[in-house]
């Protein structure tokens, strides 16, 4: 994954991943700015205001991610 | 599974998302003592209590009601299935509005009554909440209660108790108009929740239906749904200044987060509380102050000394080569009898002596061959004795075993693992070991179950539902069943290894268990057939844990262990006295002899742990802390007993979540495993002289 997208707030979507998509959508950080970090073994940690997230590489690789 | 109807009653469910604090509530409303952890899934089925008159039911935590995994569906039944004048109590974190409330609107816009509480008030908020705004905005009831400190517990359970009816809130007119619309083309669909969730593409519904919705309806609804809820958070939260003290917590969690300082810490944290402070300061230290100090010194001899009255007993005196045979215990021996005891014990005050209850004693060592065959009562008589306070003895081998030895290390156990879990470190871990569980076909959600297994695997067994696939459940199973020791089991390990082994004994250990742990993780991903999940896992904030919290943990489930551990070791000293009595013992162990002795190497006494073992895994361990074991045997032992077959209550757990032709796969499979590595390891350390 880029660096940009580590560097500054990012939008995510997952449209190829439908049950991602409503997971995310759940949780409330679907298509909104959240900031996300490198975790161990390829995982991404999504951070949002008052919410954290964990994605094994497999999900992580379905994300749709814009920078703002 | 289905809650029992109680029609008289009033069922209150608690629903919510995960680690919302609804166990907490739970504990708060009836008193009943429930698991309360920072993870998410500490509930997997459905909980009971009363509640005055009514019946309180917690439900595993649920992200929607469309019943995605396992947990979700449990929670989905429970929601469905409750009765007119049945409430709902919806949960949700004041500090995760944005998360929780998305499924308050699926629940109101299901048509399904209920009240709104908002758990953690006590918290520290980067906002202010408008409560009648979302009182208004929502249409039903809102509660603002901490259920840490109590706060606005009262008020809820007072209105509670004035039977607090739930309300169908506002529900947007979209969802009103695609409700009807459905209900209309698809007359199976009755009520509006069954409408509601074919449109979520709930496949119970598809099947009533016969036809799935369009692609993407469940997505273009949840986006909906989002919209509503965003806008309701702009109206009813007033942002503050953000909070000091996050700084720590963002620090640490990075730093736990990092592959290589969180997996040192892993290592160190694991090391530390193994080795060190489980294996050397409790097994070790307090364990031999408490076992020897107390139980042998002091209570052992004094309970004999009783017994001795009214049984059969010999007394010896090793030192002064010495012993005394009283048939029908001292209080009926002869005058002659106790007047030597008594003269002997006058001319040698420093002697000590050994009191032997044990009627297959008697044979070896007096020659009441006699007795027994001219009395046989006197073989009843004395059995009762033994089973009292023979080598097995319920009131000295029992009690020592289960408080001087056993509850030490489950109440030092239960007390680290609170700690762990209340702090919010599990679900980190869980990311740390996502890479090497992805490679035995889990993902790092699985290291929950795995952890918990180090404190009871039957009780973990229950939460492999944790992931998502029956295929990803089978192989945490095997795993929990061959190579994670309980807790008991684990402490007396440790303190074995602690003690002769060493610190090499112990790296030999624990590098042999996570080797097969992973080759049998391997294999199964290899020849178990299906796709495994990749990790989606919500990191709940880390937080210092409460002391009283972790006390009142390690001692419920400590208090827990020893009533059932308890009853079940009376019941197996009970059974290997009688055995003994009978000489079915020695039958049974010279027939395990050849595999103990010429598979592992090691001493006769060991095939008691073996046999003890299968009937629950800490007993295992049994009194393998006294054996005069080398450096090489005690690691094989060790080894071996870890890989040996689950306890009697794990098999009855896999029967019920699987098969009893997979349990006695998987029981077999622990023998060859057991015996298999121990054989194998004994003698590449003969080989090696390792000492």
């Amino acid at each position: 994954m880029p660096d940009k997208y580590f560097s500054s707030p990012v939008i995510l979507g997952a449209p190829d991943a439908p049950d991602l998509e409503s997971q995310l959508e759940c949780w409330g950080i679907l298509k909104k700015p959240v900031r996300l970090i490198r975790g161990p073994w390829n995982t991404l940690i999504i951070k949002a205001p008052n919410q954290e997230v964990a994605l094994g590489p497999a999900f992580a690789r379905r994300l749709i991610i814009e920078t703002i | 599974m289905s809650i029992r109807k109680d029609l008289a009653r009033r069922q209150i469910l608690l629903v919510g998302n995960p680690n919302v604090g609804k166990s907490s509530l739970f504990h708060r409303l009836s008193g009943k003592y429930v698991e309360v952890s920072n993870y998410p899934g500490t509930t997997v089925d459905l909980l009971q209590a009363d509640f005055e008159d009514h019946k309180l039911i917690d439900t595993p935590g649920a992200y929607s009601i469309s019943g995605i995994n396992d947990e979700e569906k449990i929670t989905k039944e429970a929601v469905l299935d409750s009765k007119p004048g049945d409430l709902i109590l919806n949960v949700v974190n004041l500090l995760s509005l944005e998360r929780d409330l998305f499924l308050t609107l699926h629940l109101i816009e299901l048509g399904i009554p209920l009240i709104l509480v908002i758990n953690q008030i006590d918290a520290k908020a980067d906002f202010e909440l408008d409560k009648d705004g979302l009182e208004s905005s929502l249409g039903i009831p809102v509660y603002l209660v901490s259920a840490i400190t109590g706060e606005g517990i009262d008020r809820l359970k007072d209105d509670l108790q004035r039977d607090l009816k739930g309300t169908i809130g506002h529900r947007s007119l979209e969802v009103l108009d695609q409700i009807a619309q459905i209900k209309k083309r698809y007359p199976v669909l009755i009520k509006d929740h069954e409408a509601l969730l074919w449109l979520e593409e709930d496949s119970e519904q598809i099947m009533n239906v016969g036809e799935s919705p369009s692609a993407g309806n469940r997505n273009r609804l949840y986006a909906a749904r989002r919209r509503r809820l965003d806008l309701l958070l702009v109206k009813v939260l007033k942002p503050k200044l953000t909070p000091k003290g996050q700084e720590w917590q963002e620090k640490l969690n990075h730093f736990l987060l990092h592959p290589v300082s969180g997996g040192l810490t892993f290592l160190l944290v694991g090391f530390f509380f193994l080795y060190q402070v489980l294996g050397v300061w409790v097994a070790g230290d307090l364990v031999n102050l408490i076992e020897k100090g107390f139980f042998e010194r002091h209570w052992n001899p004094a309970v004999c000394g009783v017994v001795a009255q009214i049984f059969p007993v010999r007394i010896d005196f090793p030192e002064e080569d010495q012993h005394f045979t009283f048939e029908r215990g001292l209080w009926q021996a002869s005058p002659e009898d106790r007047t030597s005891l008594i003269d002997f014990k006058r001319s040698h005050p420093q002697a000590k002596g050994d009191y032997f209850f044990s009627s297959s004693d008697y044979i070896e060592r007096t020659d009441s061959e006699k007795i027994l065959t001219s009395s046989p009562w006197k073989l009843v008589w004395s059995s009762i004795g033994t089973i009292l306070a023979g080598r097995y003895g319920l009131l000295t081998l029992t009690i020592t075993y289960l408080i001087g030895v056993l509850m030490p290390l489950v109440w030092f156990f239960y007390f680290s693992w609170a700690l762990l879990e209340d702090s919010g470190y599990l679900p980190r871990l869980a990311v740390l070991a996502d890479g090497f569980l992805r490679a035995i076909g889990l993902n790092g959600r699985g290291v929950i179950p795995l952890v918990l297994g180090l404190g009871c695997v039957t009780m973990a067994m229950v939460t492999t539902r944790l992931m998502k696939s029956r295929r990803e459940q089978l192989i945490l199973m095997i795993l929990l069943a061959v190579a994670v020791p309980c807790s008991a089991q684990l402490g007396i390990i440790q303190g074995l290894l602690a003690r002769i082994g060493g610190l090499w004994g112990w790296l030999i250990w624990i590098g042999v268990i996570l080797s097969v742990l992973f080759l049998s993780g391997l294999l199964a991903n290899k020849l178990i057939p299906g796709i495994s999940s990749p990790l989606i896992l919500d990191l709940p904030p880390l937080r210092l844990p409460r002391l009283s919290n972790l006390l009142y943990k390690a001692n419920h489930k400590s208090w827990f262990f020893l009533k059932e551990s308890g009853v079940a070791f009376v019941l197996a000293s009970a059974g290997v006295t009688l055995l003994q009595v009978m000489g079915g013992l020695e039958m049974i162990i010279n027939w395990m002899k050849p595999l103990v002795e010429t598979v592992l190497h090691l001493p006769e006494a060991v095939t008691l742990s073996f046999l003890l073992g299968m009937i629950r895994r800490d007993f295992g361990a049994f009194g393998l802390l006294d054996l005069p074991l080398s450096p090489t045997q005690a690691v094989t032992a060790c080894v071996t007993l870890t890989l040996f077959v689950p306890c009697i209550a794990t098999f009855g757990v896999m029967i019920k979540e699987r098969s009893f032709s997979i349990a006695s796969g998987i029981w077999l499979l622990a023998w060859v495993l057991g015996f298999g590595v121990g054989g194998i390891l004994t003698r590449v350390l003969e080989y090696l002289h390792f000492s």
